[in-house]
């Protein structure tokens, strides 16, 4: 009788262990849902937040320019090599500083051209950008005489690229 | 050990129960709550029992409502009737008894009883740690599972929060190029050069030699070299230059209002 009465008295202490044990892994389970959930409130506003201002309507936009794999600066620079060549401009350098995405696979990047012309070539580049202001825009124009006295233009371009 | 060990008994005793004599009565109560109940009988009991008060344990049990009261059964046992070692360890004695018709049972406490409640609990302690066990072992599956679940989960979120970081980023500068583009919707650099171009051209047929020129979406400026006509350029729509040149040379400039 003795006996049983320890291995029940056991049994009822292995009973209170065994709650102990149960009440710990639930609290595990707790913390790790709440570890979950602390890292999922964590996670920074969906981009919708952070998309154009409404009032500006915005339209679908043509590329200037097709890069096919080459980087922007070189495909801007051979077409613009090309099409400001024909109006007169010697181009010096081609800069894109920025190329920024525009959506729908476009990107709009922003090109410093430095090249050789005097105030009429300028005009014609300034009127070529006119014509084709569905893909280019005409950020600012400089033109001026340089350290050799030769008429030099700086015209910054916002392209559309694809 | 404890020395009272020895005295606790697992098993049912197996000595005879003797019986015991309980006076039964019925009672119709104006209440049905049985705390209310006991305290009208408790204070009614020396009418209600020929035996005196002090000597009496009593236990009422509801048979059923009638008519607004409730009609319970009572049952009257003499307290000397527990001195009896066959109940010694029990702190609950039941008695059954038929009632008008009804099996009804007594429960009258023994307050002379050992205490036989750390009998009564171990007795139970068995099937309790084998409940415990599958709670234990249902709970520790859990945490693995619950474990393994955050060791996948917290990279897959972290992934998740590049991937809107990446999106956001995306979304803001999409929003800043769309922007620098609209601004320049109704007129940039160009239209506004050729405006200014084509003013002057219209105030000096002759032409202008001009030493350098500057355009952006709102102004535009021209530096005249000497001989420049800078009052045919203000009549043009150019602001008056400060601190002119007698010679004729200096900038003008153009601005917004010129060619809105």
């Amino acid at each position: 009788m003795n006996r049983q009465v320890w291995m029940h008295r056991a049994a009822a202490l292995a009973s209170v262990v065994l709650v102990g044990v149960a009440l710990t892994a639930v609290t595990s389970i707790g913390g790790d849902l709440i570890a979950v959930d602390r890292a999922r409130a964590d996670t920074p506003a969906s981009a919708a937040s952070a998309s154009a201002p409404a009032a500006l309507r915005w339209q679908p936009l043509k590329p200037a320019v097709r890069r096919n794999g080459a980087s922007a600066k070189v495909a801007v620079g051979e077409y613009l090599n090309g099409r400001l060549g024909e109006l007169g401009l010697n181009i010096i350098s081609v800069e894109t500083p920025t190329v920024r995405p525009l959506g729908d696979g476009l990107h709009l990047a922003e090109v410093r051209v430095e090249a050789r012309g005097d105030a009429a070539t300028s005009a014609a580049a300034a009127n070529w950008v006119a014509v084709n202001r569905e893909a280019v825009r005409l950020k600012s124009l400089a033109v001026g005489v340089g350290p050799d006295g030769s008429g030099t233009c700086t015209l910054v371009l916002l392209m559309v690229i694809a | 050990m404890p020395l009272d060990d020895l005295a606790l008994d697992l098993t049912p005793a197996p000595t005879p129960v003797p019986a015991l004599e309980v006076m039964t009565r019925v009672l119709r109560l104006p209440t049905r709550a049985p705390r209310q109940a006991r305290a009208i009988v408790r204070l009614q009991l020396d009418r209600l029992s020929p035996l005196p008060a002090n000597d009496t344990l009593f236990d009422l049990v509801a048979l059923r409502q009638d008519a607004g009261e409730t009609v319970y059964a009572l049952g009257i046992l003499r307290r000397a009737a527990l001195t009896d070692p066959t109940f010694a360890s029990q702190r609950t004695v039941t008695a059954a008894r038929s009632v008008e018709g009804e099996e009804v049972v007594f429960r009258f406490r023994n307050a002379g009883a050992v205490d036989d409640r750390e009998a009564r609990w171990l007795k139970h302690a068995p099937r309790l740690a084998l409940v415990c066990l599958g709670l234990a072992a249902v709970a520790l599956a859990g945490q693995l599972r619950a474990d393994q679940w955050r060791e996948r989960r917290l990279p897959e979120i972290a992934a998740e929060k590049r991937l809107a970081a990446q999106q956001a980023r995306l979304a803001e500068q999409q929003a800043s190029a769309r922007g620098d583009w609209m601004s320049l919707e109704r007129a940039d650099a160009a239209t506004r050069y050729l405006c200014v171009a084509g003013l002057v051209g219209s105030a000096l047929p002759g032409g202008l030699a001009v030493t350098s020129a500057a355009a952006d979406p709102h102004s535009v400026t021209l530096t005249t070299g000497s001989g420049g006509n800078l009052a045919a350029l203000v009549a043009a729509g150019a602001a008056p230059p400060t601190g002119g040149d007698p010679s004729g040379a200096g900038s003008v400039v153009f601005p917004r209002e010129v060619c809105a």
